[in-house]
């Protein structure tokens, strides 16, 4: 039974990170496709690093704006292209972290 | 890259596009009185944007762009006014070729295409948020 479970699990999470795999931007393609035995851990990070890398570029965009080289649209765009980005890699990092937390209580 | 982000990156160009537009339409309207200071010298020459579209080979899209600030060769105003140093024999100044009404028109243009674009771009986010939203329970 539990056997079974494990490999259901096993099988759904090995689901979800090749469908996040195919959702990722096109910026990662120079990057190794990651394969259907990636990590969490390593889908986090990955997504992580590429809010943080919009997250600099708005500052450095924002930054430029304060000593007048760069467009006020510019820094609005940069902003929220990083909201987005972030937003994504929490909601999937809070959603699975919580099935993690489900199945850990899960009574046996 | 995401269309949605592509929408938001798009609706930029567009709102860059016509804050240009606005930048070169407060000049026509500042300089409207801008006449002649001597016979024989040119009064200020009203100035147009023009766009165009180019392909951003990165994400595949036609982004617009100012193409070039043109001058309008029009032709220019003549007013009496004998006092004027500008003034020649006759007693005419040489006016610049702005229409006050017309530039008016050209920046409510602007302003409703600086709109059109912040929308879309609020709405593609507003989109983006909302499908990110489908994650939070």
């Amino acid at each position: 039974m539990v056997d079974a479970l494990q490999n259901l699990a096993a099988k759904k999470y090995a689901e979800m990170a090749k469908n996040m795999a195919d959702i990722k931007p096109v910026q990662q393609e120079s990057q190794p496709a990651p394969n259907e035995t990636a990590s969490f851990g390593d889908l986090v990070k990955e997504g992580l690093e590429q809010a943080v890398a919009a997250q600099r570029k708005s500052e450095a965009v924002s930054a430029k704006a304060v000593v007048g080289e760069a467009n006020l649209t510019d820094v609005v765009e940069s902003i929220t292209k990083a909201e987005v980005a972030l937003d994504t890699v929490l909601a999937v990092r809070d959603r699975l972290l919580n099935a993690y937390q489900e199945v850990m209580r899960t009574q046996i | 890259m995401d269309d949605l982000i592509g929408a938001m990156s798009m609706s930029t160009h567009g709102m860059k596009a016509q804050t240009n537009r606005i930048r070169v339409i407060s000049e026509n309207v500042a300089n409207a009185d801008s006449y002649a200071n001597a016979p024989g010298e040119e009064p200020y020459q009203r100035k147009i944007v023009t766009f165009k579209n180019m392909l951003d080979r990165e994400n595949d899209m036609r982004i617009v762009e100012v193409d070039e600030v043109k001058k309008d060769t029009s032709e220019f105003g003549r007013k009496y006014m004998p006092g004027h140093p500008g003034a020649d024999v006759d007693g005419y100044v040489t006016t610049p070729n702005v229409k006050t009404m017309i530039e008016m028109m050209d920046m409510r243009e602007a302003q409703r295409s600086y709109e059109a674009n912040l929308n879309v771009m609020d709405m593609s986010r507003n989109m983006a948020n909302q499908t990110i939203g489908l994650l939070d329970q």
